[in-house]
C-alpha cells in the first residue's frame, strides 16, 4: 500500500513538473536580436535615378514593389495634421537637389501597407532593397529629428545605405 | 498486470485531476493580469507627470507615458477633462495632401473645441492653405498672445479648468500640442495638461466613428459628436 501511495505521488509530481517545465518553454520569448546594420551601399533601381519627384502610389502598387524585390525609398506622410511636418518639405527638396524619385504614401494608404508593421509613427521615410526593409526614420526618435529637418541632413542619412547616383 | 494496470489507471487518473487544476488556476490568473479597467470614480490613480516623447512626436508635444496607445487607461476620471482640438471641417485643404479635412472619429470621453477658432494657426504646409482665418477668441503675435473679446479667458477658463487635470488630442498631435503651449503661456500649470497625440494613431476601445462608407457614399455623423462651437456674435470686443 505504502509502494502505491509512494508511486501515486511521485508520478504526480512528474506530471506537474513536465506542465511546468512546458509552460515555462511556451511562454518564454527569445529576446529578438538587432538587425546587424547594413553597411553594403547599394543602387535603387534605375528608373529612380530620374524624374526627380515624390511619387504617390497605391497600397498594390507599394506591394508589387515588395513582390517583385525592387529597392526603392519611400516616404510616409502625416497628411491629417496641420502642424508643420518637415519631411514633406525636405524631400521634396533633396528630390529636386538630386534628382531621384521617391516614392509617397498618403496616411490611410500606409496602413492598409506591410510598412506599417514596422513603423508605428509619421511621418517617416523608409529605404527597401531587392523587397526588404533596411532602415526607416523613426518619428519617436531624438536621433533621427535631424533627418527630417534639412535636405542636405536627409542626403546624408540615405547616404549612408544607398548609392545616390546611377553609377 | 492486473495491479500494474490499476496503478496505472489510477496514475492517469490522478495527474490528470491535478493537470486541468493548475492550468485552471494559472488561466485564472493571466486573465486578471490582461484585462485593464479604466479608471473609476473610486480609483484616482496617481499620474504620471506630463513628459514629452523622444523625436518629432515630442516635437509636438506628445506625450510619453499618457498617449494614444494608453489613454484608454486613463478616461473617465472625474478629476479631469477631456478636449479635442479639432474643427468638424476644418477650413485648411488637406485634400491637396490626401488628406482628410473632416473629423472622421473621435475617443469617447473627449470633447471637441476647436482650436483655429480660439487663436489664429499658423505653419500649416503651403499646399494646405490656411485653417479657418475668421474671429478667434485671441491672436497670437511673436511677442505674446492678446485676448479679442472679453469673455475669451472665461470661456477658456470653462472649457480647460485650472483645477483640473486636462487631457488634450487632436488628429496628429499638432493642434493638441499648440493648445497646451497656449494654456501655459496664460497660465495654466503645466504639470497638469497632457498631450495625449493624434485619434489617427489611436487603436483602442472607445473610438466613436463618425465617418460612414455606406457603399461608396461617404457621410459624416455629425450629430455623435460633442462639440463647443464658438459664438462671436454674442460676445463682447475688447
Amino acid at each position: 500500500m505504502k509502494n502505491k501511495v509512494g508511486i501515486l505521488v511521485c508520478a504526480c509530481a512528474a506530471l506537474i513538473a513536465v506542465g511546468a517545465i512546458w509552460l515555462g518553454f511556451a511562454n518564454y520569448q527569445k529576446p529578438a536580436e538587432p538587425k546587424p546594420e547594413v553597411i553594403e551601399k547599394f543602387h535603387l533601381e534605375p528608373e529612380l535615378y530620374e524624374g526627380s519627384q515624390l511619387k504617390e502610389i497605391t497600397a498594390d502598387e507599394f506591394a508589387s514593389l515588395i513582390q517583385n524585390k525592387k529597392s526603392f525609398i519611400v516616404i510616409a506622410h502625416m497628411d491629417f495634421c496641420p502642424a508643420e511636418t518637415p519631411l514633406t518639405t525636405t524631400t521634396e527638396q533633396f528630390v529636386a537637389e538630386n534628382g531621384l524619385t521617391i516614392y509617397a504614401l498618403k496616411s490611410d494608404i500606409f496602413k492598409q501597407t506591410e510598412l506599417a508593421d514596422s513603423v508605428k509613427y509619421l511621418p517617416s521615410a523608409a529605404i527597401y532593397r531587392q523587397g526588404e526593409l533596411i532602415k526607416y526614420l523613426n518619428a519617436e526618435s531624438d536621433e533621427d529629428i535631424p533627418f527630417y529637418q534639412s535636405a542636405e541632413n536627409f542626403r546624408n542619412w540615405l547616404s549612408k545605405y544607398i548609392n545616390l547616383s546611377k553609377e | 498486470m492486473k495491479r500494474f494496470l490499476n496503478i496505472l489507471l489510477v496514475f492517469f487518473a490522478v495527474g490528470g485531476l491535478f493537470t486541468v487544476l493548475f492550468f485552471g488556476i494559472y488561466g485564472a490568473v493571466q486573465s486578471t493580469k490582461t484585462h485593464e479597467q479604466p479608471s473609476t470614480e473610486t480609483t484616482l490613480s496617481e499620474l504620471p507627470k506630463p513628459e514629452k516623447t523622444g523625436g518629432v512626436r515630442g516635437q509636438l508635444g506628445i506625450d510619453k507615458n499618457i498617449n494614444e496607445s494608453t489613454i484608454d487607461q486613463y478616461l473617465g476620471r472625474s478629476d479631469a477633462v477631456y478636449r479635442d482640438m479639432r474643427m468638424l471641417v476644418d477650413e485648411a485643404n488637406y485634400e491637396n495632401i490626401q488628406g482628410d479635412s473632416y473629423l472622421s472619429g473621435y475617443v469617447e470621453g473627449f470633447e471637441v473645441v476647436p482650436y483655429p477658432k480660439i487663436v489664429n494657426v499658423t505653419g500649416l504646409p503651403a499646399e494646405v492653405g490656411q485653417s479657418y482665418t475668421g474671429t478667434t477668441l485671441f491672436t497670437q503675435t511673436e511677442d505674446n498672445v492678446i485676448a479679442n473679446y472679453k469673455e475669451s479667458m472665461a470661456f477658456l477658463e470653462y472649457y480647460f479648468p485650472k483645477d483640473k487635470k486636462i487631457f488634450l488630442m487632436c488628429g496628429g498631435g499638432g493642434y493638441a500640442g499648440m493648445m497646451k503651449n497656449l494654456l501655459v503661456e496664460l497660465g495654466w500649470p503645466e504639470d497638469q495638461i497632457w498631450v495625449v497625440g493624434g485619434y489617427w494613431y489611436y487603436d483602442g476601445d472607445h473610438a466613436v466613428k463618425v465617418k460612414r462608407d455606406d457603399n461608396g457614399l461617404i457621410t459624416y455623423d455629425f450629430w455623435k459628436v460633442p462639440y463647443h462651437d464658438i459664438e462671436f456674435g454674442y460676445m463682447n470686443e475688447k
